[in-house]
């Protein structure tokens, strides 16, 4: 006889794993950073630590820096992806080959795609060579600096590298799947295409790239080998500060990079959940007849 | 009830109380004599416990270490790899429940985390002086027989080796190497771009800004300076003044610097940069003999000397074999085991060793090591040495580096 729980008790072992080591994780780095002293736990509770870092320049210069640049790979990547995504729509069948070719940046770990960034743009790197071989330059430090770089273009390059794809697939499906009548429609009324892609795909395609523009910034916001590996010394993101935090001698620089933590965890739940509340937001009015 | 239960409780923390005072590690419970350790560890296994993220570590305690032990003295080497801070750790919940015998004979530690152990208590000794070797071939004036990273050693840990900072160039492309912070600054001046040094928390860039406050203001100075922000910044102020300097002749102008020591070394191997650096005094010989760099590099320090550190091996209070552990480390500190130590197809690790306390057949051994090409003999490096500070300044000076220069 089959219950009708059985599949809940099937992946109970999994979900409870899951959920453990999350909320375990989660409530010990929120109890580390609310403790009063440090080393062992137990004693009274303070914000003391919330208040140090958050009056912290080096904070404060920190979370604008993760900020900025999440919110510029997601602007690029989700602006490229969608055009990306139209281009591969008028391509038809091309479309399809187009969509496998873009398979591969997704696949591919930020790691390698890290160590890819280095060897072509670094100032020793593929390009550098190439514009020595051409005379344009005569030695590495003209070229200008791409990576570990103060703009982070570096960082900025292997987000786009991964981002772009993604957020071109996601927008290719739901092109895809929305019927050709309406650009059809559009047509016969006398739209030129660019009316056609602004009035009819765009606002289809709204909801998919508010969901992409959601994940993208969450993963650049929390992302940590990235800017470690490529990033510059005068500013870090916040993950990078939160691990050197972590590594430091001095047992209270711990106990900031656990606030760090429970700040990043914070605003990284909070955009999870503006992605399921715009999912749900989208399923009704799908429900409801939709456009 | 709760009553009862705190009286309980009472009972049991006062009876734990006395079981600890009864196991503080008096040397009554270690073997009096050297002689008598050699004697009854014979047929033993000692238990090294140690950090094993180097395979060149792990293989010659394994190849050379172990084999020559159960030759010499019938004791068979366990080597179990785990990080100090979690054997630390595993001592303290053992000194907590008065576990009177433990697992580990022997651990690898120095620094900051000696200095715990040291505080807390987990280890066994002084013993020093009850080892052979120790009272035969080390200097028991030399600094770092005294003081790990400043923190007075009272005979609670044995030198096992010694790292130092060691500064790379490639002899055909650069004609004078600098001897001093002062060269340094003429020569970067002379080759805008070509010279820079890793971002403290790098542990080699922190390192060499340490060297260059060596250099300006003394060892000295900063060491008698209070772990105090304000204080330290008061002593290496000219330091940081040097450093900003500088900057200008740095590569990219020094708006940035390569955040670890692996950029550097990369920028240095492509040719971008005339100098590299580096922790491990035998790194320039790795290099040239992975194909690197050209074997025009050379290895080079600072007249006034290059900061070194060196790292150490202890006894747990509650170490089960304290005799064999007598022999292993007797046996780690031998002329054999030193020189092994120091062969950079092992390790490339420093002697702890008084050369003048040698005779010459044994001092012959050490010298006749290999220790590849480019790179400084080790009497050369050990006459430029200069000592560690607490490990607590390091990380306010890395921070007052970070206000002072790189922001500033």
């Amino acid at each position: 006889m089959r219950h009708k729980y059985t599949p809940y008790l099937l992946v109970a072992p999994l979900l409870i794993f899951l959920t453990l080591t999350f909320v375990y994780a989660l409530a010990y780095g929120v109890i580390q950073s609310l403790h009063a002293g440090s080393g062992a736990l137990g004693g009274s509770i303070t914000l003391q630590h919330y208040r140090t870092v958050l009056s912290d320049r080096e904070f404060l210069v920190s979370l604008g820096a993760t900020i900025s640049v999440a919110v510029i790979a997601t602007l690029i990547s989700n602006v490229l992806g969608g055009l990306l995504a139209l281009i591969m729509l008028r391509a038809g069948t091309h479309g399809k080959f187009l969509q496998r070719v873009l398979q591969l940046p997704i696949i591919l770990p930020h790691l390698i795609v890290v160590i890819m960034v280095i060897q072509l743009f670094s100032q020793t790197g593929f390009i550098a060579r190439l514009v020595w071989w051409l005379g344009l330059i005569d030695n590495p430090n003209q070229f200008p600096l791409l990576v570990y770089d103060r703009l982070a273009i570096g960082i900025l390059l292997v987000y786009l590298y991964k981002q772009v794809p993604f957020v071109a697939m996601l927008a290719y499906d739901t092109l895809r799947g929305i019927s050709g009548k309406y650009a059809e429609v559009a047509t016969n009324l006398g739209a030129s295409s660019w009316q056609t892609s602004t009035q009819v795909y765009l606002p289809l395609l709204k909801p998919t790239i508010i969901g992409t523009s959601l994940i993208t910034f969450a993963f650049a916001f929390g992302a940590f080998e990235v800017p470690f590996l490529l990033g510059t010394p005068v500013w870090r993101t916040l993950p990078v500060e939160s691990y050197l935090l972590y590594t430091n001698i001095d047992p209270l620089a711990r106990t900031h990079a656990m606030v760090i933590n429970v700040l990043i965890s914070a605003i990284s739940l909070t955009i999870a959940g503006l992605y399921f509340g715009v999912e749900s937001f989208i399923k009704r009015q799908q429900k409801g007849g939709g456009v | 009830m709760i009553k009862r239960l705190a009286i309980g409780l009472l009972v049991v923390a006062l009876f734990a109380l006395t079981l600890g005072c009864a196991e503080r590690p008096e040397l009554t419970t270690g073997p009096s004599e050297f002689a008598d350790a050699l004697r009854s560890a014979r047929g033993k296994t000692v238990t090294f416990y140690g950090w094993g993220g180097s395979s060149a570590v792990n293989n010659w305690f394994d190849n050379v270490v172990a084999p020559s032990l159960l030759a010499e003295y019938g004791i068979t080497l366990r080597r179990v790899p785990m990080n100090i801070d979690e054997i630390l750790r595993k001592l303290a919940t053992e000194k907590q429940t008065n576990r009177v015998s433990g697992d580990i004979d022997v651990i690898w530690i120095n620094g900051e985390n000696f200095y715990a152990a040291k505080t807390q208590e987990l280890l066994y000794g002084p013993f020093n002086t009850r080892i052979d070797n120790f009272n035969r071939l080390i200097d028991p004036q030399a600094a770092d027989t005294n003081y790990d990273f400043g923190v007075p050693v009272d005979g609670m840990s044995v030198p096992l080796g010694r790292a130092q900072l060691i500064f790379m160039a490639d002899r055909a492309r650069l004609a004078t190497f600098p001897a001093s912070a002062a060269q340094l600054l003429e020569i970067a001046r002379a080759n805008p771009g070509r010279f820079t040094y890793p971002a403290p928390p790098d542990f080699t860039g922190s390192a060499f800004v340490r060297n260059i406050i060596y250099e300006i203001v003394g060892f000295e100075a900063l060491n008698n300076a209070p772990i105090e922000k304000a204080a330290i910044q008061a002593v290496i102020q000219p330091a940081l003044d040097f450093l900003n300097e500088l900057e200008p002749y740095l590569w990219e102008r020094g708006t940035t610097y390569p955040a670890d020591v692996a950029a550097l070394d990369r920028m240095f191997a492509e040719g971008q940069l005339l100098w590299s650096m580096s922790y491990t005094p035998l790194k320039a010989a790795q290099l040239i003999a992975e194909g690197r760099v050209p074997t025009s590099v050379e290895t080079f320090v600072f007249d006034k000397g290059n900061i070194g550190n060196t790292h150490y091996v202890a006894i747990p209070f509650n170490a089960p074999n304290k005799d064999a552990a007598f022999v292993l480390i007797h046996h780690l500190i031998s002329v054999s085991m030193q020189a092994a130590k120091l062969d950079v197809a092992n390790w490339g690790d420093l002697p702890v060793l008084d050369l003048s306390r040698l005779d010459p057949s044994e001092r012959a051994i050490l010298e006749n090591t290999n220790i590849g090409r480019g790179a400084l003999p080790m009497d050369e490096l050990l006459r430029r040495r200069l000592p560690e500070v607490q490990a607590r300044k390091v990380a306010i000076i890395e921070e007052l580096w970070r206000e002072q220069v790189l922001q500033r």
